[in-house]
């Protein structure tokens, strides 16, 4: 059997089919079930849920963060399962990068210093990778805080410095989970219309979150509740007018 | 079943394929080089400079411990087998005949001192097996009195054992052959009789015999318990104790040459009966070096030993703590593609880093002491040369040891469970 798959899923850059995640223990967790779907280069996907749905769940798979314990995976055709952890870190350097809720930044290294780490694993030479990184931090307005220390930066700079990071390499997929969650409306704004920048510019741009306004932002919207994912935005807004509803009657009865 | 899954009787067994990844998408990642690594470590030491300090403290003890216990091992094994083979191993004392029968005489001394080998040698004993006598400053005077020992002792045997005089100075062979009634003074016999200065010859009252004090005795290499006592020529002592008492013959021999003499000294002081006399042979000079070498090391050792086990405690205690704050660092760099060996490296390397300056500061710290405790013992501060590469060494060494566990802990946390945390 070929590595890599036939040509339908050959055209796709990321195929799931039936993936499930099931966390072990007392009891066992479904967190994730019989999700299948494709996602193609360049395209730019919201994947929207509640607190605990499993979108989160979603993002760690797709990003080979976690493991699904059942179903196909494929990268760009490679069936994930059947690497070892060595070679799914290849893959992962080689395809993603990652913004989450929190920057993640090194407290002990500067935001270039920052920038620089997914690049030395490209063996790049330091000249390369200084411009590389100084380009990244150009591109979401930083490039004046260069040799800030984290600690020494905004909440907005830091997420911007972590979106720098995550795109300086040149990933062919870029998986956001929550990147916005922990930042006002204006700087929120400014991080999204970089990310579509970046989608733009021909990085697949997959993001999690529960605001059904970002998502509204993308071509194209998943919906993930108590682990299953459809697509669309339907599930998750039949959940959010049942929630309303009860809200609504809940209200109108304590002013009674 | 898929690709990896290979039923070989064993459940779940997956049998790890190479080539299942594009040889294109391998290329694209690098590993992480040692020296990009090591960079890494570098730069998360130095920007840590509180956990660097506090980590490195340990070692930098340990360390410490070590440059100043091997110093001043080498110092006080220099120092002590120097004054051991400048006199203990170039000195034969022979012994032998009874009270009334004395083997050991002047003539056999001469006979003796004509040997090759013999630098110098002399007649010496104590008087009534150190039983002290009262003596006093004055005739019939007993306020003043002092308890004191008696040695007699040859002209000769007080160059041989090194004595020197501060005030006066040392009789000759020819206060013996004429009988003079002389007497020299260790310098706390001469505290106790209250003689500073042999000015205006003082004299020393025992049994009521009389003495001039000639010299004051302030040093004897030897044999320091004649600084104690009163040392009289052979003809005096025979004169207060009746000259029954054992005699010693003490001979200063060249270097090398003791265990020779210590054979045909007996030949030479009494060739009629050799066997009844004792010859005291130092031991060789190689075994006692060994011997003083041996018992001084094994305890300084173990300090050594004690020093880095709390090196390496406290290096590996910090870098599990550090491990701990670290987690969502660790799980980035995973995210990142830093696969589980890069993550070790640098933990490992970080460790080491830690050890060297630990290592560098422990000898520098550690030679200033040692060079400190061998003036304040006037010691030549002697340090074997490889200590200034070894001890450093030693730092990585037990940076090295104390990062183990702490990598393989990191080494085994998943990008997901510290990204979540």
């Amino acid at each position: 059997m070929s590595a890599l798959a036939g040509p339908e899923t050959k055209r796709s850059l990321l195929s799931l089919d039936r993936i499930g995640r099931t966390y072990g223990g007392q009891p066992a967790v479904r967190a994730l079930s019989t999700a299948s779907f494709t996602v193609d280069a360049a395209e730019a996907l919201a994947i929207i849920g509640r607190s605990g749905s499993g979108k989160s769940t979603l993002l760690n798979v797709l990003g080979l963060l976690d493991t699904a314990t059942e179903g196909e995976y494929r990268v760009a055709g490679v069936q994930v399962a059947d690497l070892p952890d060595h070679d799914r870190t290849l893959l992962r350097a080689a395809f993603f990068g990652f913004v989450f809720q929190q920057s993640f930044l090194v407290a002990s290294r500067t935001a270039r210093e920052n920038v620089e780490m997914p690049l030395r694993l490209r063996g790049m030479q330091r000249r390369e990778r200084e411009q590389r990184a100084t380009e990244a931090l150009v591109s979401v307005g930083l490039e004046g805080r260069a040799g800030f220390l984290p600690r020494a930066m905004s909440g907005g700079e830091c997420q911007r410095v972590a979106i720098a990071r995550a795109i300086a390499h040149r990933p062919r997929v870029l998986l956001c989970d929550e990147p916005t969650g922990n930042l006002d409306e204006h700087t929120a704004r400014d991080v999204l219309r970089l990310l579509f920048r970046a989608n733009k510019q021909g990085m697949t741009l997959i993001m999690v979150t529960h605001d059904l306004a970002i998502a509204r932002a993308f071509p194209r919207t998943m919906s993930v509740r108590d682990g299953r994912v459809s697509e669309g935005a339907d599930s998750f807004l039949a959940a959010e007018s049942l929630v309303t509803d009860l809200a609504g009657s809940l209200a109108a009865a304590s002013t009674r | 079943m898929t690709a990896s899954r290979i039923r070989t009787g064993w459940p779940s067994c997956r049998v790890r394929r190479r080539g299942l990844l594009p040889e294109a998408i391998r290329t694209e990642t690098s590993k992480l080089g040692i020296l990009a690594t090591a960079h890494e470590a570098l730069i998360g030491v130095s920007r840590q400079l509180g956990r660097t300090t506090i980590c490195a403290l340990g070692t930098t003890i340990a360390v410490t411990a070590f440059v100043v216990t091997n110093g001043l091992s080498a110092s006080a094994n220099n120092s002590v087998l120097s004054t051991f083979n400048a006199l203990n191993a170039t000195t034969v004392e022979f012994q032998g005949g009874t009270s009334h029968h004395p083997l050991l005489t002047q003539a056999g001394v001469a006979r003796l001192s004509k040997l090759h080998g013999v630098v110098s040698a002399g007649l010496i004993w104590d008087l009534d097996q150190q039983q002290p006598y009262d003596v006093s400053r004055q005739p019939h005077d007993s306020s003043n009195d002092a308890e004191l020992s008696f040695t007699a002792a040859s002209a000769s045997a007080l160059t041989t054992i090194g004595a020197t005089t501060s005030s006066g100075r040392m009789y000759d062979s020819g206060a013996d052959l004429h009988h003079q009634m002389v007497a020299l003074l260790g310098y706390q016999a001469a505290q106790a009789l209250g003689i500073t200065s042999v000015r205006g010859a003082p004299a020393i009252f025992v049994d009521g015999v009389a003495l001039t004090v000639i010299g004051i005795i302030d040093s004897a290499q030897q044999d320091t318990e004649v600084l104690a006592n009163v040392v009289v020529p052979p003809y005096v002592a025979s004169i207060i104790s009746g000259g029954t008492d054992e005699r010693t013959v003490i001979a200063r021999t060249r270097a090398g040459a003791a265990q020779l003499i210590g054979n045909q000294g007996p030949y030479a002081l009494d060739p009629y009966q050799p066997t009844a006399i004792q010859a005291a042979v130092p031991p060789s000079p190689t075994t006692l070096r060994a011997q003083v070498a041996t018992s001084l090391s094994d305890l300084l050792h173990l300090l050594e030993l004690a020093g880095i086990a709390v090196g390496i405690l406290s290096i590996a205690a910090i870098t599990i703590l550090s491990i701990n704050q670290r987690r969502s660092e660790i799980g980035l760099l995973r995210a990142l593609g830093y696969r589980r060996l890069d993550i070790a490296r640098l933990i490992s390397l970080e460790a080491m880093v830690i050890g060297l300056l630990g290592g560098i500061l422990g000898t520098s710290i550690g030679m200033l002491l040692f060079v400190a405790a061998a003036d304040s013992q006037q010691w030549t501060p002697v340090i074997p040369a490889g200590i200034i590469v070894i001890a450093p060494v030693l730092g990585i060494a037990t940076g090295a040891v104390a990062g183990t566990y702490p990598a393989f802990l990191a080494m085994r946390i998943t990008p997901m469970a510290a990204l979540r945390s």
